[in-house]
C-alpha cells in the first residue's frame, strides 16, 4: 500500500471505486434501524395486547370487585364490572381537558347509585364540549363497565358550583354528590350485561366511547423476543459502522499498521 | 498462534445448519402448513431459533471481521463473508472458498487449524 500525502488523506475516501461500500453502509445501516424499531413495535404491541387482557375477562358484579367503602384492590385495575342501579341525571358532571384522537374535550360523567346507596361515577364518553353532550340518561342503570379508581388530588376545581370538575377525584365529587361514594370510577361499555335481557342501558348514545387509563403493567416476559431481536438488529447495524470504519482506516486511509500475523 | 480460522469455521458450520433449518424447514412449516395442524406448531415452537441464529451470527460476524483484518481481503469478499451468513446454503460454500484461500494465502493462520 503506497503512503498516503498527510496532509489530504481523507479523500481518498471519497474516490468513485469505495462508492458502492459507502452505500451499502448506509443501506444497511438504515435497515437495521428500521427493522429494530418494526421488531420494538411488535413488543410494544404484544405488551399493550396483554394488559388488555383484563377487560377481556367475563364481568362479576360491582361490589364484588370494589365495595362501597372498600379501598380500590389492585385487581379491580381495567376489570369489568357490572354497574346496576338508578341513574343520577342531576348530578351529571363534566371532566375537562380530556384528549382523544388530538382533541381537547371533556368526558360525561353521570353517577349510578345502587343498591347499596352508594354511587359510582360513570363516565358514559367523550364530546368536544359539554353543550354537544347528549341528555342524560334516567331511571334504570344497568351496564357493563372497566373499572378504574378515582383520580388523584393534583388539580384544584376552580369553581365548585358549576358542573365541570379538573378530575375524577372523590374529592372534586364529594361538594356535588349527596351521597356516598365509591373509590373508582367505570368506563361505560356498549358490552351486553351477562344475564340480562336486551340492550345494556349504559348512556353511551351519542358519546365517543372512552378507553382505559390505566391497566394493570404487562408480564414481563410478554414480547420479550421481539425485543431482542430489536436489539439485534441495532447491534448488527452498530457494528456494521465499526466494520466499515476499520475499512476504511486500515485499508483506504492506511492509517493504522497493519495487523501482521505471526 | 491463532484460533481465528478454526472458530471461524465452526462458527460457520453452526450458522449455516441453523440457517438452512430454519429457513427451509421451520418459517415453511409455520407459514405454509394447514392451521392449527402439527406441523404448524412444530414451526411456532422451534421458529426461537431464529433468535440462536440471529446471535451465533453477531459472533461469526465478529470473528468473520477479525479474519478479515488479518487477511486483507478486498471488501467485496469480506462482504461475500458477511452476508454469507443471511442467505441459506451459500455459507457452504463460502467457508470452503474461505478456507481454500487461507491455506493459499495464509498458511500461517491455518495451521494451528
Amino acid at each position: 500500500m503506497p503512503p498516503d500525502a498527510p496532509a489530504l488523506p481523507a479523500t481518498r475516501a471519497l474516490a468513485p471505486r469505495y462508492w458502492i461500500i459507502h452505500l451499502l453502509l448506509v443501506g444497511a445501516v438504515a435497515a437495521c434501524v428500521l427493522l429494530g424499531r418494526w421488531q420494538l413495535g411488535v413488543w410494544s404491541d404484544h405488551r399493550s395486547a396483554d394488559a388488555e387482557q383484563v377487560t377481556r375477562q367475563q364481568p362479576v358484579a360491582l361490589d364484588d370487585v370494589l365495595g362501597p367503602d372498600a379501598a380500590f384492590p389492585a385487581a379491580g385495575l381495567g376489570r369489568p364490572v357490572v354497574v346496576a342501579g338508578r341513574w343520577d341525571p342531576a348530578h351529571t358532571v363534566f371532566v375537562s381537558d380530556r384528549e382523544r384522537d388530538g382533541r381537547t374535550g371533556v368526558w360525561v360523567v353521570t353517577p349510578v347509585v345502587t343498591s347499596s346507596g352508594s354511587a359510582i361515577p360513570v363516565v358514559r364518553g367523550w364530546v368536544p364540549n359539554p353543550g354537544e353532550a347528549p341528555a342524560p340518561p334516567r331511571g334504570a342503570a344497568d351496564l357493563v363497565g372497566l373499572l378504574q379508581p378515582a383520580e388523584g388530588n393534583d388539580t384544584a376545581d376552580s369553581d365548585p358550583h358549576d358542573d365541570v370538575i379538573p378530575e375524577l377525584s372523590t374529592v372534586d365529587l364529594l361538594p356535588r354528590a349527596p351521597y356516598d361514594l365509591y373509590g373508582g370510577y367505570a368506563l361505560a361499555t356498549d358490552r351486553a350485561v351477562p344475564g340480562a335481557s336486551g340492550q345494556p342501558r349504559a348512556g353511551t348514545a351519542g358519546l365517543e366511547t372512552v378507553g382505559p387509563q390505566h391497566l394493570p403493567g404487562a408480564d414481563a416476559t410478554s414480547g420479550l423476543r421481539n425485543l431482542f431481536y430489536a436489539f439485534q438488529w441495532w447491534i448488527f447495524g452498530a457494528f456494521a459502522v465499526f466494520m466499515w470504519w476499520r475499512w476504511l482506516e486500515e485499508d483506504v486511509l492506511g492509517r493504522r499498521a497493519s495487523p501482521r500475523p505471526r | 498462534m491463532s484460533k481465528l480460522f478454526p472458530a471461524y469455521r465452526i462458527l460457520a458450520l453452526i450458522v449455516g445448519v441453523l440457517l438452512a433449518f430454519c429457513a427451509l424447514v421451520i418459517t415453511p412449516a409455520r407459514y405454509l402448513a394447514p392451521d392449527g395442524s402439527g406441523l404448524q406448531h412444530f414451526g411456532e415452537t422451534w421458529s426461537i431459533l431464529w433468535a440462536v441464529h440471529g446471535w451465533v451470527f453477531i459472533v461469526y460476524v465478529a470473528v468473520s471481521f477479525l479474519l478479515w483484518r488479518q487477511t486483507r481481503w478486498t471488501a467485496p469478499f469480506a462482504l461475500l463473508v458477511l452476508v454469507a451468513g443471511l442467505i441459506p446454503l451459500v455459507i457452504f460454500w463460502v467457508e470452503r472458498a474461505v478456507t481454500r484461500r487461507i491455506r493459499a494465502e495464509h498458511p500461517e493462520l491455518a495451521s494451528a487449524g
